[in-house]
């Protein structure tokens, strides 16, 4: 075997943990050299059953699997060549020997920013992660594992404002099944990426060693909100050890999906009010476009009162009534063109809150 | 010597006419009932034996033959024990009246010769008058329900020699006087109050269309929001019984013996609340005698299901024809009957297993997974014929604690029966009591909205993500706001209020 490529390739799914692998082209200087050095009794101590898989391969197997890959649109990237993330290739990411990607891989090459948060958000935490990536979506690309919640919300919204997004998935890719949302969007935007063989399944330490392919693909990290144990809080973790930059979204003290975000502040998180705070912590120049939401101009007068009533908050239906000195019929009817005219937006038990 | 005296057997909740008729010969000594009686029936023999004994008569040591007339169908209870006892007194020569064989009897003898209660009476007694009968003996005990039936004079007696006494002209017995069923509304005694719910301003508005268009309604909200008080409220505010739906909905309690002899007529609309382990025998009717079940004897009134995920949900799916026909047909091996089931449906659920989903106090433990198989236990078709979903949110404390108290159900229920007279008038000659009822023609008939509520409802439709089949339900439920408002056409208000009412339909919940 005369070929670095396929050699890393070779290694890469020969079953030895990433930690063993990346620990084997350090003292051996590359995949090629590993290869030419056995049979080796060290290695083999090393690296313990796994060994034979290093020993025995069948090479035209090897290239049929590469060109099956090839033929599905699926890159393969390599540790050390240049479509391989800069970012991700350092000692501290445990940088895995292949990446599988499908999509846009030119989307690496740019600033990236990781939003991650608890899968049962609150109301809250959905408003930020909608708001906030929509803005962020403009400078950076956004990665996210795609959990339910935050994550699912940040997507969305990434790609609805025209942003890219980095999908980083803790399975094979064709043991993902892409949403809706995902399907529709531009697929000049849109990066799918596995450290995983194609066909793997995922199992639940995946998720975890996935987290660090997150962080270490971006240069910072947005805990959006975050219960006290919790996958999200592996993800900040990780990111601290690869030195990126982790902020955190502050958050009410006594709901439990705050814990987590407001213990990271305590331990010296980046405290994040306001996504202005994030492009100036990482030297980012940004302007909002001040779009005056010219919806609340042309409100009548009770409408107005409404509008001014929710501006701290969701209220309850019976509140907005009492305070308006309305009846339910004329609450009920007026609360209900309001949201047609999306100036507000019906929460779950009858609460009302301005729309995001 | 031949006796053929009259008597009535229930088939569903009618009565039909049976004939008892009792033969002595020479024989071993015995009674035979023949007839298809079930057991009840057969061991009416031993019953008469020994109330004919204990009441003073003599059973001469001969064969007897009881054949119940017609013969092919099933007869079943202890209708027959006063008219087999009086059989057998007039064939064995004891007792001699012209007014015997003229009178229909029912009743059940306990062994010292008394009558007892029996179920059915009311369907019995309007059968009898139905088929140009005269006179009617009855036990003494069913007289309260029997008394709200003209055409026919009723007796009531309590015991055998009480009955023999009257038939043989011994002593003068006035029939019971009858009673005017609109007389006997006791209108909202003994029913929960709205003026003693506190807040929930939107509810009561949704209970109060609900009420006044007769649309089904599903409440959902935390434990603890009230939903349960709300819907013991519903029946206080709906609109009074007529007559004839008195009588209907009595019937159907009389048969199933829910009906307490103190009590005669059925004069408030029947609020049931089956538990949710319920079967799905005991909510549509059937078993072995196909006795009604709960829908039935909620005919004209409420079907309250509390915690509408915890039914099975085959019991639920069972509910969705008589939701839409207004009645259910049972069938046996032995008979087909039909109930009449027209109720309004109120259900209420939380919005997900912990309750507090969407709450904005307390926090929600639920998984995604867990919510989204907690609410695909109620299925889309029966959501379907469900029109006004509500949320329910909790009470706040200061809303618990204020002292002025709200609206009370009479005030809601006056407006209410305005509503229901403008809904009689329009649907006059049909076969549509309210607005739920409304068929596709009367819905683009009497439910034309202008361009300006069709627009704010597309808008509706696009915004909001409701799902089509809320279109209609819009409809009907702007038409009841439209009626409550005393407006002719549905303007676009109503529209608008219409729409806050599909909440279940909204894509929060999908």
């Amino acid at each position: 075997m005369t070929d670095e490529r396929k050699a890393l390739y070779r290694l890469a799914n020969s079953r030895i943990s990433v930690e063993k692998q990346n620990k084997l082209l350090e003292i051996y200087g590359s995949a090629l050299e590993l290869f030419s050095a056995l049979p080796s009794d060290k290695v083999k101590e090393y690296v313990g059953k796994a060994y034979e898989n290093l020993l025995h391969c069948d090479e035209k197997r090897l290239d049929e699997e590469l060109h099956k890959l090839a033929s599905q649109g699926v890159r393969v990237l390599l540790r050390g060549y240049p479509d391989y993330p800069e970012l991700l290739n350092q000692k501290e990411v445990q940088p895995p020997t292949a990446l599988y990607a499908k999509g846009n891989v030119k989307l690496l090459s740019k600033p990236c920013l990781c939003v991650v948060g608890t899968r049962r958000c609150t109301d809250y935490g959905k408003r930020v992660a909608t708001e906030w990536t929509a803005e962020l979506a403009e400078k950076f690309v956004i990665v996210s594992g795609h959990a339910t919640g935050i994550d699912t919300y940040a997507v969305k919204s990434c790609l609805a404002s025209g942003g890219s997004a980095i999908i980083v998935l803790a399975c094979g890719l064709d043991a993902y099944e892409m949403p809706d949302f995902m399907r529709k969007a531009d697929p000049d935007k849109l990066l799918l990426i596995t450290e995983y063989p194609t066909v793997t399944r995922t199992i639940k330490f995946f998720f975890q060693e996935r987290n660090r392919i997150l962080s270490g693909l971006s240069s910072a990290v947005l805990v959006v909100e975050s219960a006290e144990r919790s996958g999200t809080l592996i993800t900040a973790s990780k990111a601290v050890l690869q030195n990126r930059y982790v902020f955190a979204v502050p958050g009410n003290v006594f709901s439990d999906r705050s814990k987590g975000t407001n213990a990271l502040i305590r331990e010296g998180a980046i405290i994040a009010t306001s996504v202005h705070d994030i492009f100036e912590d990482l030297g980012v120049d940004y302007k909002k476009q001040t779009s005056a939401s010219n919806s609340i101009a042309n409100l009548t007068t009770d409408e107005m009162k409404v509008y001014e009533f929710l501006c701290n908050g969701a209220r309850h239906f019976d509140e907005i009534a009492m305070a308006l000195k309305m009846s339910p019929v004329e609450a009920s009817t007026l609360l209900s063109v309001m949201e047609l005219e999306g100036i507000i937006e019906k929460k779950m038990q009858n609460y009302f809150a301005l729309s995001i | 010597m031949l006796a053929k005296i009259n008597s009535f057997g229930l088939q569903g909740i009618d009565g039909y006419a049976v004939s008892v008729e009792i033969d002595i010969n020479n024989g071993l000594p015995g009674m035979d009932i023949v007839g298809l009686p079930d057991t009840a029936t057969k061991e009416s023999k031993e019953r008469v034996r020994s109330a004919l004994k204990n009441s003073g008569f003599r059973l001469s040591p001969k064969r007897i033959t009881i054949n119940l007339a017609p013969a092919d169908t099933k007869k079943e209870g202890s209708f027959y024990d006063l008219p087999i006892a009086l059989g057998i007194l007039y064939a064995t020569e004891q007792l001699e009246s012209d007014k015997l064989f003229d009178t229909v009897f029912v009743g059940e003898l306990s062994l010292n010769g008394d009558i007892g209660k029996v179920n059915g009476i009311l369907p019995m007694i309007i059968a009898a008058k139905e088929q140009g009968l005269k006179r009617i003996v009855i036990p003494k005990a069913n007289e309260n329900e029997a008394s709200y039936v003209s055409g026919i004079t009723v007796y009531a007696f309590s015991s055998l020699r009480e009955t023999v006494a009257f038939l043989s002209d011994e002593c003068e017995v006035k029939p019971i006087a009858v009673k005017n069923a609109c007389s006997a509304f006791s209108s909202l005694k003994g029913k929960e109050d709205l003026k003693f719910v506190k807040g929930q301003l939107a509810a009561r508005r949704a209970l109060e269309i609900a009420a006044a268009g007769g649309h089904n309604i599903l409440m959902i909200g935390p434990p603890g929001g009230g939903k349960t008080m709300l819907a013991k409220c519903l029946p206080g505010i709906l609109p009074d019984m007529s007559a004839d739906e008195a009588l209907e909905t009595t019937k159907i309690h009389s048969v199933s013996g829910v009906l307490s002899s103190g009590q005669g007529i059925v004069n408030t609309r029947p609020f049931r609340s089956p538990h949710h382990t319920a079967s799905r025998i005991a909510l549509t009717g059937g078993g072995v005698n196909a006795k009604p079940g709960e829908i039935s004897l909620a005919h004209n009134g409420v079907l309250f299901l509390d915690e509408l995920p915890e039914y099975s949900r085959t019991t639920l799916e069972i509910l969705r024809q008589p939701l839409e026909d207004g009645k259910v047909v049972v069938s046996r091996a032995a008979r087909t009957v039909e109930y009449p089931a027209r109720f309004m449906l109120i259900a209420s659920m939380n919005p997900c297993p912990c309750g507090n989903l969407g709450s904005q106090t307390s926090e929600c433990t639920c998984t995604p997974a867990q919510v989204a198989k907690y609410l695909s236990k109620i299925s889309g078709p029966l959501l379907d014929r469900i029109d006004i979903h509500i949320e329910v949110g909790g009470v706040t404390y200061d809303e618990l604690s204020s002292a002025d108290s709200a609206e009370n159900s009479e005030t809601v229920r006056d407006r209410v029966n305005v509503a229901r007279k403008v809904q009689l008038d329009r649907f006059e000659g049909s076969n549509t009591y309210c607005n739920a009822q409304m068929n596709s023609a009367q819905l683009s008939e009497h439910c034309e909205i202008d361009s300006a509520s069709e627009a704010l409802l597309r808008r509706a439709f696009t915004k909001l993500g409701l799902s089509a089949r809320a279109y209609t339900r819009i409809l009907k439920v702007a038409r009841t706001i439209a009626d409550l408002d005393g407006s002719e056409k549905i303007e676009k208000r109503h529209v608008a209020e219409a729409v806050q009412y599909r909440s279940l339909d909204r894509g929060y919940w999908q």
